[in-house]
This record gives C-alpha cells, sequence and structure tokens, in this order.
C-alpha cells in the first residue's frame, strides 16, 4: 500500500512543501511535487499557518491529489533560532542655525569660487561698491530679468562675486554675464538664506567636484577663521565632499557639529570569559571580541545608549513572538556591520546629506521545542492530517542535499537563508554536527536600503529587489549598457521613461531605479553588503563545523536555500573558499529543483531512514 | 544675434517650426537646451506634419536629434527612431514657454543621455513615486496603482487631442 507524506520547511522568509509517494520503506521514494510560498508571520508562530497550507494546497494540486489524501506531514523540529536586525548610527551632524547649502543640482552656472555678503537683487541698484557680494536671485526673477541687473550692476562697479538662485537658470544667468561667476541654483527654500551675511559660492567645472568648501581649511581660510572657529566647520566639509557646488554661510550664531551619539558597549557573555566591547570601535572589534568568548551565552548592551536599545529591542521583539518572559530570552550569536549610511543634516537648507559612521546588527536567539509542536497541533486540526515535527533541521538538510546528483558525504552544507546563514557537517559514520549564525539575507537587504538612503521599511521591495538583480543603464532607446559593461541592443525603442536611468534587469523586464546613484556605487554596495554578511559568516560557519576547526579540513562545500539562487553570491563564495581549498558547488535538491527544498526534501527521506530503523 | 555666422558648422540640436507654431516657441527650446549645455538652434525646414518636421530636423542635425512645434504641440525626435514614433509629444495648452523649455531640455539631456522631463505639468504632479507626497497615508503598491492611472489618463488625452 503505498504512503502519501508531506514535508514542511517553514522558513524566515519562504515555506516549502515536498510530497513523496511510498511504497516500500527499503526503496528510494517517488516525489511527485513541491511548491514554494513566502512564509506568513515570524517564523515558529501560529501565524505561520496560513502559509503552510498554502504551500501544501499548491503541492497537492500539482500532484493532482486531495489535501485529505495526506498520510502524514512532517514540520520541521522547532526552529532552532529567529534572528533580528537592527541598526542605528552612531554619529550625527546637527546646524542649529542654518549655515550651509551643500546641494548637487545638475547644472550649476559659471565656475570658481566668490565670496562675499549676501544681498538681495532687488537691492542691488542701491548697494555700496568695492564691498563683494553674493547676489540672491528668488524665482520671480528671470534669468533674463536678473542676468540684466547684475550686468548693470557690475558695469556701475558693483563688486558681485557670485550668486544664489532658486530657479534651475543657473547656466542662463552665468552665460549673459560679461565675467565667469559662480551660481548655484535649484535652491528651492532661497527665503531661507539669511541677507547681509558673509557667503561662499564654489562651483567646479563639469566632470569635478568643489575642492575649497569641502576642506574645512579651505572653508577657514575663505572665512578667515581662528582654530577652535575651525574645528566647527569640519561636520560642514564632511557634508559637501562629492558635489559639483555648494553655497556656505557664516551666520553670527551659527553653530554645526557632529554630535557623537553614544554608541555605548556591548557586553558578551561566554562559556569562557565575558568581553566588553566599544560599539565604535567598529564591527571587527565587535566580532573579534565575540571569537574570543568562547560559546556565547547572551549579549548585554550598555542601558541608555543607542546599542542598549537596539539589544533590548531584540529582545522585546522574541519576547513577543515566542512568548517568553524578557530575561529568558538568551542572544546565541550576533553579526556585527559597519555602514556609511546618508543621513539628513539636521537644519540644512537644501535637504543636506551627509555621511554618518553606523552599525548594523544581527541578532540570534534560541527557541524551545514547544512553538513548533503548537504549530504542528494547530496545523493537524485545520487539515485534518496526522503531522509530525520531523528531526533536526540540520540533518534534514543535508539528507535533501544528497539527492543532489554526483554528490557525496564527507560533505559539508552551507544553508544560506534570510534570517541565518546555517552550516553542517556530514562525515562518514560521525554525528551531523551543526551551527546556525545571526545574519543573512534580510541583513543585506537592510544595509542595501540604508548605505543608498533609500525609502523607509514600507519601501525595503526596492532594496530587496537590487539585491536580487543585476543592474544596467540606459544609454539609447535602442541599447543599454550592462554592469559588466557589455551591450545589449534592442530591435523596437524602450520607453522614454527609462532612458539615461539605472535600471534592474527582472523576469519582468528593465525596471528603472528611482535614485541618482551611478550604477557603480549600487553596484558597490549590494556586492560589498552581500560580502559583510555572507562571505564573513560562511567562514565563520564553516570554520565551527570543521574537524579541528580547521577549515581546510572540508573538502567540499554545497550550497543551498534561498539565497543559493542569488545570481552572484555562489560565485563570491567559490572564489572565496578556493583561498582554503574547498571546492564549492550549488546543491541541485532531488536533481532538478536547484538549492531549494533541501529541508523538505530532507524530512521525507529521514522519515523513511526512521521507519526503515524500525 | 548671439550666433557668429561660424556656428553653422557647430555641431547643434535643431529646432523647426510650423506654420502658426507659437512665435517665441524656439526661443524657449533653445533656453532649456542651453541650460543642459547643449548647443541647440533653429533651423528652415518643412515637413508634412509637426512629428514628420521633428524627424527632418533630426536627420538634419549633425547631434541627429531634433524638435519641432506647431501650434498645439512640441515634439522630440531622433534619428534612430522610426518616423512617426517620436521620442516625446508635449501638448502645448497648460504652459508653451515650460513646455517648450523642458523639451529643449529633454533634447540635450537626450545627448548627454540623463534622464528625461516625462511631462509639461509642474515638478509636483509628475509621476515620481518616490519623491511624491503621500498626504492619503497610501501603499507603495496604491500610490504606483494611481500613478500608474493618472499616467494612462494622461496618455489618453493626449492621444485624443492629437488624433
Amino acid at each position: 500500500m503505498a504512503h502519501i507524506i508531506a514535508g514542511v520547511d517553514v522558513g524566515n522568509s519562504t515555506t516549502e512543501v515536498a510530497i513523496a509517494e511510498i511504497t516500500d520503506f527499503d526503496r528510494p521514494p517517488r516525489f511527485i511535487s513541491t511548491s514554494r510560498v513566502s512564509t506568513t508571520g515570524i517564523k515558529g508562530t501560529l501565524s505561520n499557518l496560513p502559509g503552510i497550507v498554502i504551500a501544501l494546497r499548491e503541492a497537492v494540486q500539482k500532484a493532482e491529489i486531495e489535501l485529505r489524501q495526506l498520510d502524514l506531514v512532517l514540520l520541521n523540529e522547532a526552529t532552532p533560532v529567529i534572528g533580528d536586525i537592527a541598526m542605528e548610527t552612531i554619529t550625527e551632524t546637527i546646524i542649529t542655525e542654518s549655515t550651509m547649502i551643500g546641494h548637487n543640482p545638475a547644472s550649476p552656472g559659471g565656475l570658481g569660487i566668490g565670496v562675499g555678503k549676501t544681498i538681495h537683487i532687488k537691492d542691488l541698484v542701491t548697494a555700496k561698491r568695492n564691498e563683494p557680494l553674493i547676489v540672491v536671485i528668488p524665482r520671480e526673477y528671470d534669468f533674463e530679468l536678473a542676468a540684466e541687473l547684475i550686468r548693470r550692476a557690475l558695469e556701475a562697479g558693483i563688486d558681485v562675486r557670485g550668486g544664489i538662485v532658486q530657479a534651475d537658470d543657473g547656466v542662463l544667468i552665468a552665460n549673459r554675464l560679461p565675467k565667469v561667476l559662480p551660481f548655484v541654483d535649484e535652491v528651492s527654500l532661497i527665503e531661507h538664506v539669511p541677507l547681509n551675511m558673509l557667503a561662499a559660492v564654489e562651483v567646479a567645472e563639469q566632470g569635478q567636484v568643489i575642492r575649497q568648501l569641502s576642506n574645512p581649511y579651505g572653508i577657514a581660510t575663505l572665512f578667515d577663521l581662528s582654530p577652535q572657529e575651525t574645528a566647527l566647520v569640519v561636520p560642514i566639509a564632511k557634508a559637501l565632499i562629492g558635489l559639483r557646488s555648494a553655497v556656505v554661510i557664516r551666520t553670527p550664531a551659527g553653530d554645526v557639529q557632529t554630535r557623537r551619539i553614544p554608541a555605548g558597549t556591548l557586553k558578551l557573555i561566554g562559556d569562557v570569559r565575558t568581553v566588553v566591547v566599544e560599539v565604535d570601535q567598529g564591527a571587527d572589534a565587535i566580532m573579534k571580541a565575540l571569537e574570543e568568548v568562547g560559546k556565547l551565552q547572551d549579549v548585554e548592551g550598555e542601558a541608555g545608549t543607542n546599542v542598549g536599545g537596539m539589544v533590548q529591542r531584540v529582545r522585546q521583539t522574541m519576547s513577543e513572538v515566542t512568548e517568553k518572559p524578557l530575561h529568558e530570552i538568551k542572544i546565541r550569536d550576533i553579526l556585527a556591520v559597519d555602514c556609511l549610511v546618508p543621513q539628513r543634516v539636521s537644519g540644512g537648507i537644501a535637504q543636506e546629506f551627509a555621511m554618518e559612521n553606523a552599525v548594523g546588527l544581527a541578532a540570534m536567539v534560541n527557541t524551545d521545542h514547544l512553538l513548533m509542536e503548537r504549530v504542528a497541533k494547530a496545523l493537524s486540526e485545520e487539515i485534518k492530517v496526522p503531522v509530525e515535527l520531523g528531526g533536526v533541521e540540520a540533518n534534514m538538510a543535508i539528507l535533501g542535499t544528497l539527492t543532489t546528483p554526483g554528490i557525496d558525504a564527507p560533505l559539508a552544507i552551507l544553508d544560506l537563508g534570510a534570517g541565518s546563514t546555517d552550516a553542517a557537517l556530514m562525515q562518514r559514520d560521525r554525528k551531523v554536527t551543526s551551527i546556525h549564525l545571526a545574519g543573512a539575507g534580510n541583513m543585506v537587504t537592510l544595509l542595501i536600503q540604508r548605505e543608498l538612503g533609500l525609502p523607509g521599511p514600507s519601501d525595503i521591495d526596492l532594496a530587496e529587489q537590487i539585491k536580487r538583480y543585476p543592474l544596467a543603464k540606459v544609454e539609447s532607446l535602442f541599447h543599454i549598457r550592462n554592469e559588466d559593461n557589455s551591450v545589449r541592443f534592442f530591435k523596437e525603442p524602450l520607453d522614454p521613461r527609462l532612458f539615461g536611468r539605472v535600471t534592474l534587469i527582472t523576469e519582468e523586464g528593465l525596471v528603472p531605479l528611482p535614485t541618482e546613484h551611478t550604477i557603480e556605487r549600487i553596484r558597490e554596495v549590494r556586492r560589498e553588503a552581500k560580502r559583510k554578511v555572507f562571505l564573513r559568516n560562511c567562514l565563520r560557519a564553516l570554520q565551527n563545523v570543521a574537524p579541528l576547526g580547521n577549515i581546510r579540513n572540508i573538502d567540499f562545500v554545497a550550497i543551498v536555500g534561498g539565497s543559493g539562487l542569488d545570481f552572484e553570491l555562489s560565485q563570491m563564495l567559490m572564489n572565496k573558499l578556493a583561498e582554503y581549498g574547498i571546492v564549492v558547488g550549488t546543491a541541485n535538491i532531488q536533481g532538478r529543483l536547484g538549492p531549494i527544498n533541501a529541508v523538505a526534501t530532507g524530512l521525507v527521506l529521514g522519515y523513511i531512514e526512521r521507519r526503515r530503523g524500525k | 544675434m548671439m550666433m557668429a555666422a561660424s556656428t553653422l558648422e557647430r555641431p547643434a540640436i535643431f529646432v523647426a517650426l510650423m506654420p502658426g507654431a507659437p512665435r517665441q516657441a524656439a526661443r524657449w527650446v533653445e533656453i532649456g537646451a542651453e541650460e543642459e549645455g547643449v548647443p541647440c538652434r533653429l533651423v528652415e525646414l518643412e515637413g508634412k506634419d509637426v512629428i514628420d518636421l521633428a524627424y527632418q530636423a533630426a536627420m538634419a542635425s549633425p547631434l541627429k536629434i531634433g524638435v519641432a512645434v506647431s501650434e498645439r504641440s512640441v515634439v522630440l525626435h531622433e534619428f534612430h527612431m522610426p518616423p512617426h514614433q517620436p521620442v516625446l509629444v508635449f501638448d502645448l495648452d497648460t504652459d508653451t514657454q515650460r513646455a517648450c523649455r523642458l523639451m529643449g531640455a529633454n533634447a540635450a539631456r537626450f545627448f548627454v543621455r540623463r534622464p528625461l522631463y516625462l511631462t509639461p505639468l509642474p515638478e509636483s504632479a509628475a509621476p515620481v513615486p518616490a519623491a511624491a507626497e503621500n498626504p492619503q497615508n497610501l501603499s507603495a503598491a496604491e500610490l504606483r496603482q494611481v500613478i500608474r492611472l493618472v499616467v494612462l489618463i494622461l496618455q489618453k488625452l493626449r492621444e485624443r487631442e492629437a488624433l
């Protein structure tokens, strides 16, 4: 009599199902269908049920059977870990009085540096001679009128040195003057520009960036600042790096400062020793401390600091999910990542951004078996089919991976998921060793989102898409240039909306990105995020499961999990692990599914093994 | 008067006028291109209609980019495009000066390969999902839907007028 059983793997991001028909426990099963849908709710909670049911329905439909024909459903055993991610900036730039316009309009006018007192264009006729001036030109003055007024003023001996323009008229005004002067345009909040104050306007040549105003001593030279005052303008200079045009205005009460937010300390409590590490020493210091403490038992963040808040939030979320009291939530792994994130400067005029240091932290909390048992019970009631928990996830993943053609033990697998990076090692006649580490696909998405300054969490799918798809620049209506510099031509003209834009090459065609970042920058951020999270974690994980703790003792590694589908990650891993003499390949579960469905497939195989043993 | 005779040899975007086009149109197109830093100049050409004229201008232009203005619309064309399919068309019904100036900027942007202005409407009404204000608190998906609808309606309106 044939049994039909289903393996169900609830992951952080997807729920996967494998259905198999078993006629004889001594023979391999016949897999008749699989499915993969988004996980509903946080892994390990009752809100997973809808997703599981959808996945099962989809799979039985493909197999052309009814849900009730299933004899047994096997659920992956107690998610051993759940992860959370958080990020905090550890520096912040504040301008208590507006003193700078650091601004990158597409086409500023003229060239050079001008220093003088700000003056409204209407007052130009009555201005004193021999006093250097910077003209402020609101939108009501069109470029011809503005140019005419400035030209006459210059002829009358009034010393105009540059201008700040509200409309997109900088080039037009500069082109109509008898001498070359710098004009910064598209300053939308021009009414906030203080008049009668000393200001400096700088416009760089096309293809170049400003030099003077992005240099603290440059600003000091222009404004004749004391060393104390110069220290105050450092954040301004920092925020202006890389722009083609900028204005700095000196207001008497103006005060700009970089406030160093007390980032706080992390207390890493291990079974060997406990180490306290300053977060602002950066991710490397934290990860090094982590290596020293042995097996991590818990982490505490210094109260009243950003990192304290972060650790507390992770604990809070986990406490809500697992319904365990706060003090019972123990953090069993962390991954710290340094990054530079653009932050709006508080008090700027033209929505300036400064790059601030930040630390991203992924944390992992151990849960207990009770949780998944609850899910199994509820599922059984819902679908009226017996549900069992099917064994340790890592073992199941190995069993599933072994369905890859050409693969054999000894073997290590890397399961690159959304929430955690897992590794397991299988050697002949030994117990499988495994480890779960904090930080995976979701952390990469967060890094991309924050480093590129993409809109908030509601639009996280944009970062997710950038993570998943290669880039191209639409160079004409008939061709695109891929990120590797190759060119692809089209027969039909492309949508003019795509013209000149950086796009993602998706299954649905070209998707334009609503950002100003260059293709090189986006690519760099994307690859760097993957490197910081996945490469680091893969090395950590393999080191942990490797015989004698030496990564070189591993010969073969198979990649499984959703992130194994990533278009560049497996190549990046292969390059990195080749340094250790390790051969890396992407698994092909059941000989046809690629790196996904390893655990679901393994659940079915594990069940057969157990039955055979009886 | 600003241009010397030698500019005849200089590479430039060509702009041409249909009979009945607004008098200042060519000048606004030129100004739009000037702000973006690309030379542009008026040429005498003839076309069956404004799209054909834009195509003729593009063919004649050393930069292979042409703009034509009629009483009702301003058209950007490029010589790789099929003659009947211009790159962009703006109507002149709301703000002639702005439409012509932006199309001049577009012609220049086409040459320097920067994204185009897609509508002659003021910025706030332009379909830029990320930058747009969101007073209704719509989700990103809803917002995209709304924008798609608005763009579609605008397109339909434009087509109807053009026919």
